[in-house]
């Protein structure tokens, strides 16, 4: 049911165009609603959105709002238009929408035209003793994080993904499911073409060693080096943004850093990796940090609990075959063992 | 479209930020020390205006860099954006400027666009190229808010562009997906570290950015409506460096080798060799 004008803003609306992304908004709109004492609405835009919807409902939302465009346009246009009716028929006080790049700029071009603030890409989101939404967010490439508080009705903010769990479903949940049409203007963006960019099979976020090459390797064929190491420690290569961006020697899905994935290993290896502050909040949470490096001073060596100063294309070939000598012996010992 | 019906009409937004890879927390307070830092030009800003230089050689046509600061940045910046291709750098001067408020920034940057075009430049705008974001704040929002604030269609995250004609044609990058489009001018662009390598100007362009005129703007120039129309959204309530607490241990040794075998012995007394 759609807000009266009379009412105060109230309530949480969600929306992400990722379905994943989507579900874990609902367990911060949750905990915001509820401290708020109010509702929680969730936006879906597209065609047979019915049993997303029931899921969502299952995970928290009171009201699933199911708005269908008038073709099957999608892409930031549309999810404004439908964003911004679902804001004024429902005058949420709190609007959270999900970090991707589209979401970002749905979010930023939704926040001008309601003249108010957003906040983007919020590792945590609290309501103050003023009723404030209050973030937490990093700032300078990631070496500080800064608290900010918005004040706007409504106050807007993005969430990153897999920051948060989606609420675990529970099938006695009840609440309302709406359709709604979307008037939409005529494009001004037309798309030409749409290519998926390669992609690894492996989820670097989920790997326990990481191993990430920088432009400390000189030529392509050299990754194959660092390749080897995090072969012969059973982990995941990665890289730094010269790496997956500029030089394309790795899958964008592989970026460590700011601008690509946050890793939380039990074991990172940074080789040739210069360690500037928007590769390091990337892994700043792994366990334990070594950094091989032939620049004594490279910011990188403070941010590792064991640094080795050398040449990478000596030093990592070196490790590799430590590693696999270790596990030989170590195999050979429990071989014996078992005698 | 400027007279000649092919010819562009660039503006580039420029942000002079700190480097935030020069920044340190202050050792009491852990906030940063903003009063040591050090300024440069916003990476994503330098490939923007890059862009621009790489249309005009190509269409013909005058670039010009708008930026909003706080103070006066310093002047080897200011001559460094005009010797990269700007015909003309105009500095809008605003308390607010460093405040990250993407809310203030993007409505008075539209406000000194319009102006600058009406009454400075006597053009209207075809392309407005921005960068994707900031290395300071990383927000993201600044260039899609002003294409908002101006009516303008915005293309986001931009790796590629060309113009034709009056049709611009971009390359995007979408998360894992490549996002062809074309749109009608004007537009405003935002681009990054993928769009382009930044050439170093020649000497000639060095000397020549002394020539080229640096235009302050006051904001109350800009209209009263202006500055009532953006009015805070955000405040910042604190900015500190959390504490790192690595061991910070150098391993050497006799050669690779040595060092090798050292590495991995501590690593298996710590446990992480486990697998
Ligand atoms: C807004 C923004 C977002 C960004 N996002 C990201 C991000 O998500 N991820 C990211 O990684 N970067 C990001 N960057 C880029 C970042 O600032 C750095 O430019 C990048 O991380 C540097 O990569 P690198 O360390 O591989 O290369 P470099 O900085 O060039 O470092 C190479 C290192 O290799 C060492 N080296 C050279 N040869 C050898 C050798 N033979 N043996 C051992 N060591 C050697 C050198 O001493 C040097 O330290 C971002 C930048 C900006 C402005």
């Amino acid at each position: 049911m759609s807000g009266r004008a009379e009412d105060a803003p109230s309530g949480v609306l969600t929306f992400s165009e990722n379905p994943d992304l989507a579900s874990e908004l609902l367990a911060v709109g949750r905990a915001l609603a509820a401290g708020a004492g109010a509702k929680l609405t969730t936006l879906m835009v597209g065609s047979a959105l019915r049993e997303r919807a029931e899921d969502a409902i299952a995970r928290g939302a009171d009201e699933a709002v199911l708005a269908c465009p008038p073709d099957t346009r999608p892409g930031a246009e549309t999810y404004l238009a439908a964003l911004h009716a679902a804001v004024l028929a429902h005058r949420p006080a709190m609007v959270l929408v999900g970090s991707t790049r589209t979401g970002v700029e749905v979010a930023a071009r939704l926040g001008q035209r309601l003249r108010v603030g957003c906040v983007t890409d919020a590792l945590s989101l609290e309501i103050d003793d003023t009723g404030a939404l209050v973030a937490t967010r990093r700032m300078y490439g990631g070496q500080f994080l800064a608290r900010v508080a918005n004040r706007s009705t409504p106050a807007i903010a993005t969430v990153p993904w897999k920051r948060f769990e989606p609420p675990p479903r529970d099938d006695d949940r009840r609440g309302t499911i709406t359709e709604t049409t979307i008037q939409l203007p005529p494009p001004r963006l037309r798309t030409v073409a749409i290519q998926q960019r390669p992609r690894s099979a492996l989820d670097i976020r989920k790997a326990a060693v990481v191993v990430a090459v920088g432009r400390g390797v000189k030529r392509q064929e050299d990754v194959a080096l660092v390749e080897a190491l995090a072969e012969a420690l059973g982990g995941a290569l990665a890289g730094s943004r010269p790496i997956t961006d500029d030089l394309r020697w790795l899958p964008p899905d592989r970026k460590i850093g700011l601008s690509g994935l946050t890793v939380r290993p039990s074991l990172y290896v940074a080789c040739g990796i210069s360690g500037q502050i928007e590769h390091v909040v990337g892994m700043r949470a792994a366990r334990t940090v070594v950094a091989i490096n032939s620049d004594p001073t490279a910011p990188i060596h403070a941010e590792a609990d064991y640094s080795v100063v050398g040449d990478l294309y000596a030093i990592v070939p070196a490790l590799a075959a430590a590693l696999r000598d270790g596990r030989q012996r170590q195999a050979a010992a429990t071989i014996e063992s078992l005698q | 479209m400027t007279e000649a019906g092919s010819e562009l009409a660039i503006a580039v937004c420029i942000k002079f930020t700190v480097d935030v890879n020069r920044l340190r927390p202050d050792p009491a307070t852990a906030a940063p020390d903003l009063g040591h830092a050090h300024y440069r030009i916003n990476d994503f800003d330098e490939n923007a205006l890059e862009e621009a230089v790489r249309l005009k050689e190509r269409h013909g046509g005058r670039i010009v860099g708008v930026s909003l600061v706080e103070r006066e940045p310093p002047r080897e910046l200011l001559l460094r954006a005009l010797a990269a291709g700007l015909d003309a750098l105009y500095l809008v001067p605003h308390a607010a400027a460093a405040s990250g408020d993407a809310f203030v920034t993007a409505t008075i940057l539209a406000a000194a666009l319009e102006e600058i075009g009406a009454v400075y430049e006597m053009v209207s705008w075809d392309l407005v190229l921005c960068g994707d974001a900031s290395c300071d704040t990383y927000d993201g929002q600044v260039g899609p808010r002003v294409a908002e604030a101006l009516g303008i269609v915005p293309i986001t995250y931009a790796t590629r562009l060309d113009v034709r004609d009056d049709t611009i044609v971009a390359e995007r990058t979408i998360e894992d997906y490549v996002h062809v489009v074309e749109a009608t001018l004007p537009a405003l662009v935002t681009v990054g570290s993928e769009t382009n390598k930044p050439r170093l100007p020649h000497l000639r362009q060095i000397m020549d950015a002394g020539r080229k005129p640096i235009v302050r703007l006051t904001t109350a120039g800009l209209g009263r409506g202006a500055l009532d129309r953006a009015r805070a959204t955000l405040e910042l309530l604190g900015v500190t460096a959390p504490p790192s607490a690595r061991r910070r241990m150098v391993v050497g040794g006799n050669g690779p080798d040595d060092v090798a075998r050292k590495l991995v012995r501590q690593l298996q007394s710590d446990g992480e060799l486990t697998q």
